[in-house]
């Protein structure tokens, strides 16, 4: 099954890559993996819900792409290149990485990694028995969190036939080196690229969360990757079926990115307002996922926590100055210790960025709203409130940060632009 | 002269990331004397859903731990099961845990390190 599993990958890594077009190849390879990923999580899922071998999904998904690609090999041409010294660059980027999150990671991961994430996928790994995840006494174990990155786990394992920590561990490194990626490669400006993805692969808390395996950084690089077509969305309006289901995958990775699913499409929608077409492929694109995610939710998944614990004051919350206080001590406390960089990003923004493009302030408008609503659910949460903010106000930067800097430089490379063209 | 050098720097960095995931299992493990006692006492079961389960950690640090190792099967606070799973941290001083005053039978147990499992079943 491995061999099997590895080449299914591979074919369906290249027909997507077909389907995409427009933005760098790099980009459009990662956007295509990310793709396939998220087609074996959901397929996995329904195989063993349905209790079907998952071996038959994969020699069915192999046979397709295959034929696909011989239909169509003429337009394939491969020509072996030096590769130039931006890639190069990019493979050294790449490897310093993989050195530093190697320097964080161990076996198992962080707590929510034991306890959830890697938990879950033994479950799913088990054909017979993996509903009993969903029993009571494993309540504590957050059973309603969706199974993207325990899915993509116990197919590793059932791949190896063996639970071995090797395969979170390889998982956990994978959107690390995506966030990297993108945020070289989405640039025209090369320079601007390297810084950013320098920033990224210099923040040792980052890298330190990444290390944790927990599904947020899969979530950070979800949201950055629909991010980024968000922003292409003028220029290549045809992506729209690319960014639905990617969009929608956030969903399926963590309950929070039902929000940005939220807010995304409506940015979305907006920015494609004159693209009707483009429109109804976004919506057709979110279907899929849609789907399983709801399945999931319906027939197996209890009430998540934060909503079935009774939060009677809510009036009394929103009306209590304490919380909100406590709530921008954390916030800048978090800052100032975790992400250096802001204030200083957005001290030369204010100088540099004198206008921007009406994408790039609607992606800015994404980021703020997600963050806003973030703060706000601190708010009336109806756990601890200092414990709430300890245990998650920092993850919760570590989704949306990558967005911001690319946010931030794609800004920044406008105003850049427009300088020098002036001068 | 340029490429070469950041060719060459690349394989280096490449060859060392290959290098330190074969070396991951040189890593300290937290979870290594709960996994090499508990699984080698899991092989006498036959497959319960639910199995009663002890553990003398203040934090119950141990029963989720051992959640990790013990999946598919559920682990319950130590009640009504016919089937339970101890695991003792020796290090602990625990005056509860006495398998004889139990009106259980012990299968099996193993240690490892300072964390020992004992695998009961209800005496009929």
């Amino acid at each position: 099954m491995t061999l099997l599993l590895i080449l299914t990958f591979l074919v369906s890594v290249l027909f997507w890559e077909k389907q995409i077009g427009g933005i760098p190849l790099t980009i459009r390879m990662i956007i295509s993996a990310s793709i396939t990923m998220v087609l074996l999580s959901c397929l996995y899922f329904i195989f063993i819900w349905t209790q079907i071998d998952f071996l038959w999904g994969l020699s069915i998904a192999f046979v397709l792409f295959l034929s696909y690609l011989i239909r169509k090999r003429k337009e394939f041409s491969f020509s072996i290149q030096f590769p130039n010294s931006h890639s190069i660059l990019w493979g050294i980027l790449i490897s310093l990485a993989i050195i530093y999150y190697q320097k964080y990671v161990i076996p198992w991961g962080g707590w929510d990694a034991v306890a959830i994430w890697n938990l879950h996928a033994k479950f799913l790994a088990d054909n017979n028995h993996w509903h009993d995840m969903f029993q009571h006494p494993l309540a504590w174990s957050h059973p309603d969190y969706p199974l993207f990155l325990p899915s993509l786990i116990a197919m590793g394992w059932k791949a190896l036939n063996e639970i071995n920590y090797i395969v979170p561990v390889v998982l956990g490194v994978i959107p690390l080196i995506g966030i990297i990626s993108i945020l070289f490669f989405a640039f025209n400006n090369k320079f601007i690229g390297v810084i950013a993805a320098f920033i990224i692969l210099f923040d040792h808390h980052f890298i330190e969360q990444a290390a944790s395996q927990y599904a947020d950084t899969w979530l950070a690089f979800f949201i950055l990757m629909a991010v980024y077509l968000i922003s292409q969305l003028p220029k290549y309006p045809q992506l729209a079926w690319v960014l639905g289901l990617l969009v929608t995958t956030c969903g399926w990775i963590k309950n929070e990115g039902l929000l940005f699913f939220i807010l995304a499409s409506g940015i979305a929608l907006i920015a494609l307002k004159n693209e009707r077409k483009a429109c109804f492929r976004y919506l057709i694109s979110c279907s899929p996922v849609l789907l399983v995610l709801v399945m999931f939710k319906i027939t197996w998944s209890p009430t998540n926590d934060m909503v079935s614990e009774t939060n009677t004051s809510i009036y009394t919350k929103l009306g209590s100055w304490d919380r909100y206080e406590l709530i921008l001590q954390f916030l800048k406390k978090t800052i100032l210790d975790d992400f250096p960089f802001i204030p200083g990003l957005i001290i030369f923004g204010i100088f540099l960025i004198k206008k921007t493009s009406p994408i790039i302030l609607l992606i800015g408008l994404l980021i703020v709203l997600m963050f806003g609503i973030y703060l706000g659910i601190y708010v009336i949460t109806p756990k601890d409130l200092a414990w709430h903010l300890s245990t998650s106000f920092y993850r919760l930067m570590h989704q949306i940060y990558p967005s911001f800097l690319l946010c931030y430089f794609l800004a920044v490379e406008q105003n850049t632009k427009v300088y020098l063209s002036e001068n | 002269m340029k490429k070469i050098l950041l060719t060459t720097i690349a394989i280096i960095l490449i060859a060392t990331a290959l290098r330190n995931f074969t070396q991951l299992a040189n890593k300290s493990i937290p979870l290594n004397p709960i996994e090499k006692s508990v699984k080698s006492v899991l092989g006498k079961l036959k497959h319960p859903t639910k199995l009663a389960y002890y553990s003398n950690t203040i934090e119950d640090g141990l029963y989720f731990s051992t959640q990790l190792v013990v999946a598919p099967h559920v682990l319950v606070k130590f009640g009504k099961e016919d089937t339970a799973l101890f695991v003792i941290d020796r290090t602990k001083r625990d005056t509860l845990f006495n398998p004889h005053r139990l009106a259980y039978q012990i299968i099996d147990s193993a240690q490892s390190e300072n964390v020992k499992s004992y695998l009961l079943i209800r005496q009929r």
